[in-house]
């Protein structure tokens, strides 16, 4: 692709469309197509090529690594609003039937909550899950805001999303920028890979994310941590919890936050990786596979 | 002029806002906002299919934006757009809130919540035609489903305290409500709010509730500012 960096990883053997759920998702294949196949999920605001280090690892396991776009980022389909959560996870369900179940399932994240909430809902269709720092936020993130300013919160971001143009930057080197400022962990050839793929032109003026702004437009509800924690007591198949050992963003749980979580979590092991903050796979993609590994030698393929 | 009004009906409604723009054009005065909502009539099912409680506010944002602020609309909502309807009053965007059978309910347990969504995306992934792309005329067969009302008695009562408007609650034999939970709610909000039943939730019905509270009640942005005499 013109004016696309090489991937510091591997680009992936295979890319195409397919329909799901009354949505079009972008996939990304690494390994051969008749091996058993895994899907792994990205984060939130990330792609499906967030996987270029870590999936060719797994695939030479002898698996068939199925990376999408989530419905609302990358390639894929938009969405009609912020809470795509069960729509999302529905896309997750028809891959997963289409590939041929029960498979594994790897998700970061946003997309790591996913890979439990799909696996809770539909357990015939999901083998394991690897949950890679995506147990949810903080139970602060719970606590209960001021309900009129949640809910101005939503309808003035929801204006500004639905009557305004999209947040624009001059170049891709002013995203790179941006988003190493949040991630300050990420190594920069990673940085560059996320934003090549994870923006695109705005016809001739300037540049702006892929990722959906609704994605950001949250809506006041009832969901809390209890809810949280019954989605996780939904999962009975056998789940790969890791986390970084450093303090990063987006990995704010407190060790014994943590601990209640997996209690939460029927059939759960926990690794921690040294020298790793949010960005696990990326950061230490061969300690990950190890501890991959490992799981599947207890838990079967 | 009076406030302009801004429906949202009830989820699934096959006639979409139709009925409230017949009731409502020969008995408000001001302007009338009653949309078809995604995936109603002849309004597309929102962007990516699935149906979510926020598609009924995010599809009249825009028409809201284009009123005059100094002079903000009676929200009505009905059934599980409600709670939308509270959200706009509780984000300031409107003189007075009407719900029709509206408070969310009936109350359930997070666990119990969990679980209904769970059974309802299994049977939306089970059903070919509620998984294939929207017709494009008639009914889209996943309205069938319908929409979670919200199950919080927490979050109803937090919504009734803060809301800083005006509020009547219209309430049918169909509410998901007992009448004294209503009641109980209806004494919780702040702003005050006054509870009328009907017998049925009618377009109709609930339109000369609306027309007679409103007239009665005079939301204090609906009224021009009288010159103060010198």
């Amino acid at each position: 692709m013109p004016g696309i960096p090489d991937s510091p990883g591997v680009e992936p053997a295979r890319s195409g469309f397919v329909d799901v759920n009354r949505t079009r998702l972008r996939v990304w294949e690494w390994g051969d197509e008749h091996d058993l196949p895994i899907v792994c999920l990205h984060g939130a605001y990330d792609h499906g090529r967030m996987w270029d280090g870590f999936a060719p690892r797994l695939a030479a396991l002898g698996y068939r690594v199925v990376a999408p776009d989530l419905r609302g980022h990358g390639d894929s389909g938009r969405i009609g609003s912020g809470m795509m959560w069960n729509a999302s996870a529905l896309d997750i369900a028809c891959l997963a039937r289409d590939l041929g179940p029960p498979i594994g399932i790897v998700g970061h994240s946003f997309g790591g909550g996913q890979a439990l909430y799909a696996a809770g809902v539909w357990p015939e269709l999901f083998r394991w899950v690897v949950n890679i720092d995506g147990l949810g936020p903080p139970s602060e993130a719970f606590v209960e805001d001021d309900i009129v300013e949640m809910a101005t919160r939503c309808v003035t971001a929801a204006d500004r999303v639905l009557c305004s143009p999209p947040r624009r930057y001059a170049s891709p080197e002013e995203m790179v920028e941006r988003r190493q400022g949040v991630n300050v962990r990420l190594p920069a050839k990673w940085t560059r890979h996320l934003v090549a793929h994870g923006s695109r032109p705005a016809g001739n003026d300037g540049w702006v994310w892929k990722a959906d702004p609704l994605f950001g437009v949250g809506f006041p509800g009832e969901f809390d941590i209890e809810h949280l924690h019954a989605e996780h007591e939904q999962v009975t198949v056998p789940v790969l919890v890791l986390t970084g050992a450093e303090h990063d963003t987006w990995s704010d749980l407190s060790a014994d936050e943590l601990e209640q979580r997996l209690e939460h979590l029927r059939d759960a092991r926990h690794v921690v990786v040294e020298n790793a903050g949010h960005y696990i796979h990326i950061e230490q993609p061969d300690a990950v596979l190890a501890a991959i590994a490992a799981f599947l030698d207890e838990v079967g393929r | 002029m009076a406030a302009p009004i801004v429906v949202l009906h009830a989820f699934g409604d096959e006639r979409g806002g139709g009925a409230w723009r017949d009731a409502l054009a020969s008995s408000w005065d001001g302007p009338v906002i009653a949309p078809d909502l995604p995936g109603h009539c002849s309004t597309p099912a929102p962007a990516g299919g699935h149906y979510e409680v926020a598609d009924a506010l995010l599809a009249v944002l825009p028409a809201l934006a284009s009123l005059d602020p100094a002079l903000p609309p009676v929200v009505v909502g009905c059934g599980v757009n409600g709670w939308a309807a509270q959200v706009l009053a509780l984000a300031g965007r409107a003189s007075a809130v009407v719900t029709v059978d509206g408070l969310g309910g009936p109350w359930t347990t997070p666990r119990q919540r969990v679980t209904a969504w769970r059974d309802t995306l299994r049977a939306i992934a089970g059903d070919l035609a509620a998984m294939a792309a929207p017709p494009t005329e008639g009914i889209d067969p996943r309205l069938r489903y319908g929409l979670d009302p919200h199950g919080s008695r927490r979050l109803a009562e937090r919504g009734a305290v803060a809301t800083p408007v005006p509020a009547l609650i219209v309430e049918s034999p169909a509410s998901p409500l007992p009448a004294e939970e209503v009641d109980a709610l209806a004494a919780a909000y702040r702003s005050g709010a006054t509870v009328e039943r009907v017998a049925a939730a009618t377009a109709e019905a609930v339109t000369a509730v609306v027309v007679g509270w409103a007239s009665a009640t005079r939301p204090a942005a609906a009224t021009p500012a009288r010159p103060i005499a010198g």
